[in-house]
């Protein structure tokens, strides 16, 4: 479903290069609602998941260097970070649904926790998770400042938002994406089943 | 203990992640840095093979003029360019997005394909498409 991956994983596989225009411009209609947007950003993490599942198994045989490295890349995204933050979520949520429980019960303790007393440890986390915010916001701008006009002060602001809006939702979106894959394969349902986004007159 | 370990696994992960999106990203500004200021000069090509550009076009009737336009204001005589688009079942019956397209690019090659069986798609070509795509 994402057959523009797919098509450069068979492009490396059969040993060509894929050149890249780095000065040229491309546009797209974006969604112009939530309902759209989402189902266009689950068709493509399906389809995304689909050709890290096919092109697995090239990890492990004589397949070209670059469809291995572009694989592993995919699959530790896609595989083990992915679920790294969906397990640090719950333990963050975990906790905060403990700590408003304390509020009513101060017997319960926290689920999660290097020692309740260590205050260290809790201040590096906190300023790890900070970098990790300003890290993400300075690629957005880095992006951002490669085209003329759009490293605004207004869309960095919007860059700090969407770590808590628009990066949420791909959780979700790939949650659901992983879940709708693996139940294709289970009950045999043909997963390539298009859902054409909508577009908008201007 | 359980609970301890979980929570190292998931930082060192997410650890992991943070240095590989550096990489990227100092990669990406690497490169960046290094192109941003180099001039551009579009010399023209010793020859303009005749490209077929074929766009999946169903129900796209709303955007399909403009996008019809932006790809033949492409960078490459627009005479030198077949393009194929492809509205195949259309939701609604009324060529709106198709005539429109039609009545604002007559001089150029603008091929409608029209389906014919179920297997099967016939390509009609425009006026304008001379040869066949090489």
């Amino acid at each position: 479903m994402t057959e523009d991956t797919d098509i450069s994983f068979k492009i490396m596989q059969s040993g060509k290069l894929i050149a890249l225009a780095y000065n040229s411009e491309a546009f797209q209609q974006e969604p112009e609602r939530l309902h759209d947007y989402y189902f266009q950003r689950l068709r493509w993490a399906k389809g995304n998941y689909q050709v890290v599942i096919h092109n697995f198994r090239h990890l492990f045989d004589h397949s070209n260097w670059r469809v291995k490295l572009e694989t592993f890349y995919y699959s530790c995204t896609f595989f083990w970070f992915n679920a790294a933050i969906v397990l640090s979520d719950i333990i963050f949520l975990a906790n905060v649904g403990t700590l408003i429980a304390r509020l009513f019960n101060p017997g319960l303790a926290i689920p999660f926790t290097f020692g309740e007393s260590n205050i260290l440890i809790m201040q590096i986390l906190l300023l790890n998770w900070l970098l990790m915010i300003i890290l993400y916001v300075l690629q957005i701008s880095i992006a951002m400042a490669t085209q003329f006009g759009q490293a605004t002060t207004g869309q960095i602001w919007l860059a700090l938002a969407s770590y808590f809006t628009y990066s949420q939702l791909f959780i979700v979106v790939s949650i659901h994406a992983v879940c709708s894959v693996c139940l294709d394969s289970l009950l045999g349902r043909n997963g390539n089943v298009w859902v054409k986004t909508k577009r908008f007159n201007d | 203990m359980v609970q301890e370990t979980l929570m190292i696994i998931t930082l060192v992960s997410i650890w992991l992640s943070l240095c590989m999106s550096i990489v990227t990203l100092s990669g990406a500004t690497d490169f960046w840095l290094a192109h941003s200021t180099k001039r551009v000069t579009i010399t023209p090509l010793s020859r303009y093979p005749m490209i077929t550009i074929v766009v999946p076009a169903h129900n796209e009737e709303v955007v399909i003029a403009q996008t019809t336009r932006a790809i033949l204001d492409m960078n490459y005589p627009a005479d030198r360019v077949e393009l194929l688009l492809f509205a195949d079942i259309r939701r609604s019956s009324s060529p709106n997005g198709s005539s429109t397209a039609r009545s604002g690019t007559s001089s150029r090659s603008v091929g409608f394909p029209a389906r014919t069986s179920s297997s099967s798609v016939s390509l009609s070509r425009g006026s304008g498409a001379g040869a066949t795509g090489s």
